[in-house]
């Protein structure tokens, strides 16, 4: 089964705690929610992701890849959680008082079970182009990466290799910026620089490939004719 | 850019305060940020808290939840050693033109805030 984005939305939230976003269409059974977290402080294990409105109802939430802030560079994070029960969500993100980016993303043809194939560990900079390490991946068909950059300013961003952005926060009224890049493909290995225009500043990204639910669902079955 | 103050900063008790809705016009675009407006003791006091919820609505009859976040205060310093100014919460307005917005503030202990929606 194919994968494809069913929705995303996100926000940002400055001097808190915590980050609470609620997505806009119920999300449904089945599907997968993918969690983006950018922050100046530490994004959370992955206890800190909940669901803290609505009815639906989610399974456990995996934190899939985690770079920690380093010196000047901020932290973000990419955690998956499988959705078992149709309904409206709300997300909330629990963390240390600073700036924070959040985006949120429902996703179906997301396999159920352990999804997350592979992942790109962190990189950091302090200028305006931002690398990601390699996503190599010999069944994923979802990549993505999340970047965070400590600047609040207006600005916006180009991707190379088809990545879009899924999900951006590159505003002045957010102290922090932050983004969740997305390509849906055929399995490979994957990378994207992401550019942004005005002033340098200090970045990290982190990635990470989903693998699909098979087509059909399940493993062929053989069948022999004995006489 | 434009400022709507939802509610002017006062001080204000304990519980929980909701906003007067304010209709989102038609044809914005970018962002919108909601920004609280609060007095510099009471945002360096660490005794206060703080959780704040964005409410829309298509009808300003029905209402769910939108987006948020939880502060406690202190005397927090951002990464070029300044003060930090009271927490906001920065939305696309693609999402909310056309529609009603409100915002509900649980206020953990007495202090004078305000909250401004800037576009």
């Amino acid at each position: 089964m194919a994968i494809a984005r069913v929705q995303v939305t996100g926000n940002s939230a400055n001097s808190s705690t915590t980050v609470v976003k609620a997505f806009v269409s119920n999300v449904t059974a089945g599907n997968t929610i993918i969690v983006g977290v950018s922050s100046n402080v530490n994004c959370p294990l992955a206890s800190g992701v909940t669901k803290s409105g609505g009815t639906a109802t989610i399974g456990t939430v995996t934190r899939d890849i985690y770079a920690a802030v380093s010196g000047s560079s901020p932290s973000c994070a990419i955690y998956s959680i499988p959705i078992t029960g149709t309904g409206s969500c709300t997300i909330t993100v629990t963390l240390s008082s600073g700036y924070h980016v959040l985006a949120i993303a429902e996703y179906s043809g997301v396999l159920d079970t352990s999804p997350c194939e592979t992942t790109a560990a962190g990189t950091i900079g302090a200028d305006t182009t931002e690398e990601t390490n390699n996503l190599v991946g010999t069944l994923s068909t979802l990549y993505l990466y999340q970047f965070a950059e400590n600047v609040g300013d207006n600005f916006t961003r180009s991707y190379t290799n088809s990545f879009v952005g899924a999900f951006e926060v590159n505003t002045a009224a957010s102290t922090m910026a932050g983004a969740l890049a997305e390509l849906i493909t055929t399995p490979g290995t994957r990378s994207t620089v992401c550019t942004k225009t005005g002033a340098a500043a200090d970045w990290t990204s982190v990635g990470a490939a989903y693998k699909p639910t098979p087509a059909g669902g399940e493993e062929p079955l053989t069948i022999y004719m004995v006489e | 850019m434009a400022t709507v103050t939802m509610a002017i900063q006062q001080n204000r008790n304990a519980g929980i305060f909701t906003t007067p809705s304010w209709h989102v016009p038609e044809g914005l675009t970018g962002t919108i940020s909601l920004a609280t407006n609060i007095l510099l003791s009471d945002l360096q006091d660490v005794r206060n808290s703080l959780s704040y919820l964005m409410f829309v609505s298509d009808d300003n009859v029905t209402w769910r939840e939108y987006a948020g976040f939880s502060w406690e205060g202190g005397n927090y310093l951002d990464k070029f050693g300044q003060i930090t100014k009271g927490p906001n919460c920065v939305v696309n307005l693609a999402e909310i033109v056309g529609k009603y917005v409100r915002v509900q503030l649980t206020i953990g202990r007495r202090m004078a805030i305000g909250l401004d929606l800037d576009y």
